[in-house]
């Protein structure tokens, strides 16, 4: 996706993100450089698009954490391919 | 500058983005904060009969129950900050009002009997999980219905009908 307007469903990235919120994701910033920890990112979790910050990265694998409630024991690693994009703007 | 970017996010079709904290499958169930509490009861219980006539052995089981009381712990406040932040919604808070206090008071109490080997903080652990569970069943229109558990606590659990 070049640019997704998404609407956040979930406490987990507040307060930097609350629920309902909207943001813009986009996948340009990653065609030039790699994910990076700090980065919140949109990315595929098998039918879903699920919303979080990167934690740690290791090769193409990223560990993804929410602001509020550490849930990446239960997702583990993403793999790069799976990331479909960084939020760049808060609508 | 902000004005043309929500124009242009107008144009987009809007997709849902979950930030839940746990996979978003929709299954949340008070059993396991219950479980945690009465563990949390269970090691206070535990802690107090320690046989003192072994000092290294009585130091090694104060270690062991200590450590099963911590994780536990954690355990009933993992469970209660799932419920408060993926599970129960704002129509269920302002349903009930005492909920959100109920929350922070028993994860606090864990907290406490974390800190501490205090009965009375275990026992308002298991009392605030098993309230939060009576509501937590209501939710789902549910009539919630509390029985005497099968533990050596012999305190009660909250299930449904």
């Amino acid at each position: 996706m070049l640019l997704q307007r998404l609407k956040i469903s979930g406490h987990s990235m507040e307060p930097s993100i609350k629920d309902g919120a909207e943001v813009l994701a986009s996948s340009i910033p990653f065609i030039f450089f790699k994910p990076k920890v700090g980065n919140v990112v949109a990315f595929k979790y098998f039918n879903k698009i699920l919303i979080k910050r990167i934690k740690k990265s290791q090769s193409n694998h990223f560990l993804m954490e929410g602001d509020n409630v550490s849930d990446s024991l239960k997702l583990g690693w993403v793999n790069k391919n799976d990331i479909i994009g960084k939020v760049i703007y808060k609508l | 500058m902000h004005k043309f970017v929500d124009f242009l996010a107008k144009l987009l079709k809007e997709e849902i983005a979950y930030a839940h904290c746990d996979i978003p499958c929709g299954i949340y169930d008070p059993f396991r904060a219950q479980q945690a509490a009465h563990t949390i009861i269970r090691m206070t219980e535990l802690l107090g009969k320690i046989d003192r006539t072994d000092e290294i052995k009585a130091e090694h089981d104060v270690a062991r129950c200590t450590r099963v009381k911590e994780k536990h712990g954690d355990i009933v406040e993992e469970e209660l900050g799932t419920l408060q932040n993926d599970y129960f919604k704002e129509e269920h808070f302002k349903e009930y009002p005492t909920l959100s206090d109920l929350l922070n008071k028993t994860v606090k109490s864990s907290i406490l009997a974390r800190q501490s080997i205090s009965m009375e903080a275990a026992e308002q652990t298991l009392s605030g999980v098993l309230e939060i569970a009576e509501i937590f069943f209501k939710t789902k229109k549910l009539t919630p219905v509390r029985i005497k558990s099968v533990y050596p606590t012999e305190r009660e659990m909250v299930l449904y009908k």
